[in-house]
């Protein structure tokens, strides 16, 4: 719901690694727990980027997944698919592995050109 | 083409002034507390409860945030109880920012600060406010899966709170299912039961109390 801020937030790491060249590519990692949905971020990406270095630049998204590992016999598995919290295994009850709330710019990919 | 790598937090210039809010809140000596919850959970109702059991015993305080309006404020303040409005104007969470300007107009020192924050169960949970504490309030007519559903959220609380508890006959309120997924979800599980009664508030606020004599201790 706030991928507008997300989107302004992109932009202004970006454009200050741009060092005046324009960008290509912005490579994010956004956890399934961050809140972010995809699309919606696309549209506020196109918003934001209009008319700045950034315009037309493609955002890479690596999605890092949620997991559960079950207290009972120890083995993970994803959240997605098992949204009531129990092992498909052994129907034990669940916890969370990891954080998944990765939101972060991992890189930014700038044309070699000075802008024109 | 030349790739640089970054790794730079998105929401960081929040997060930096949320570190910069809790050093103000640790030397000013405030306990300040998110409150979190979706609208209508009952999240202005426990600070009022809280508010009323803590206020003998120490300075309390409550920054209210709101999409608009001041209507929980002037309740607090009809209450008896300190409190100062933050309108979002639409927007979906309180900022650190925000909350910073806020805790300053209060003018307080030494004492608990309860935020209440924007009611939604979704962006104020990736939001920090360089809180001490964060609760996050859900009701009984809310239904008993909201710590499946809204896993960020209960999962960034460190205490969670079932409100409107005299309802759960009425509701079928399902409290071993909604224990589970708080079990699954919060890094450590605990919670407590409240209803409109502010009595039913006191075992959390002698919790609350507890945990500002060990963040004393440890700042």
């Amino acid at each position: 719901m706030h991928e507008m801020t997300v989107a302004a937030g992109i932009l202004s790491a970006a454009l200050g690694a741009s060092r005046g060249k324009k960008i290509r590519t912005v490579a994010l990692v956004v956890g399934e727990l961050a809140g972010i949905e995809e699309e919606c971020l696309g549209l506020c990406w196109e918003a934001v980027s209009e008319d700045t270095l950034c315009s037309d630049s493609r955002l890479d998204i690596r999605y890092v997944p949620a997991e559960l590992v079950c207290r009972d016999c120890g083995r993970k598995f994803p959240l997605r698919e098992n949204r009531m919290l129990l092992c498909p295994f052994c129907g034990g009850e669940a916890r969370l592995a990891n954080r998944a709330d990765e939101l972060y710019i991992a890189s930014v990919e700038t044309y070699d050109k000075t802008n024109t | 083409m030349t790739k640089q790598i970054l790794k730079k937090d998105i929401l960081g210039e929040n997060t930096l002034r949320a570190e910069e809010n809790r050093r103000m809140f640790a030397d000013a000596g405030l306990f300040v507390v998110n409150v979190c919850g979706g609208p209508g959970a009952g999240k202005t109702t426990l600070i009022s409860s809280l508010c009323s059991l803590l206020g003998p015993a120490v300075p309390v305080g409550v920054v209210e945030g709101d999409v608009a309006l001041d209507i929980d404020t002037e309740r607090l303040r009809d209450a008896g109880i300190k409190a100062v409005q933050i309108n979002t104007m639409g927007g979906c969470h309180l900022t650190a920012l925000q909350v910073c300007r806020g805790v300053s107009d209060l003018g307080m020192e030494n004492g608990i600060v309860f935020i209440e924050n924007i009611g939604n169960l979704v962006c104020p949970a990736s939001f920090d406010l360089g809180e001490a504490c964060r609760i996050v309030v859900t009701g009984v007519p809310e239904g008993a899966d909201k710590p499946y559903k809204y896993i960020t959220m209960f999962r960034s609380a460190h205490i969670a709170v079932l409100s409107k508890n005299d309802l759960s006959g009425a509701f079928g309120f399902d409290t071993e299912y909604f224990e589970r997924g708080l079990r699954a979800v919060m890094p450590v599980c605990e919670w407590y039961k409240t209803s409109r009664d502010a009595a039913t508030a006191k075992p959390l606020a002698d919790r609350l109390l507890g945990a500002r004599a060990e963040w004393s201790a440890g700042e």
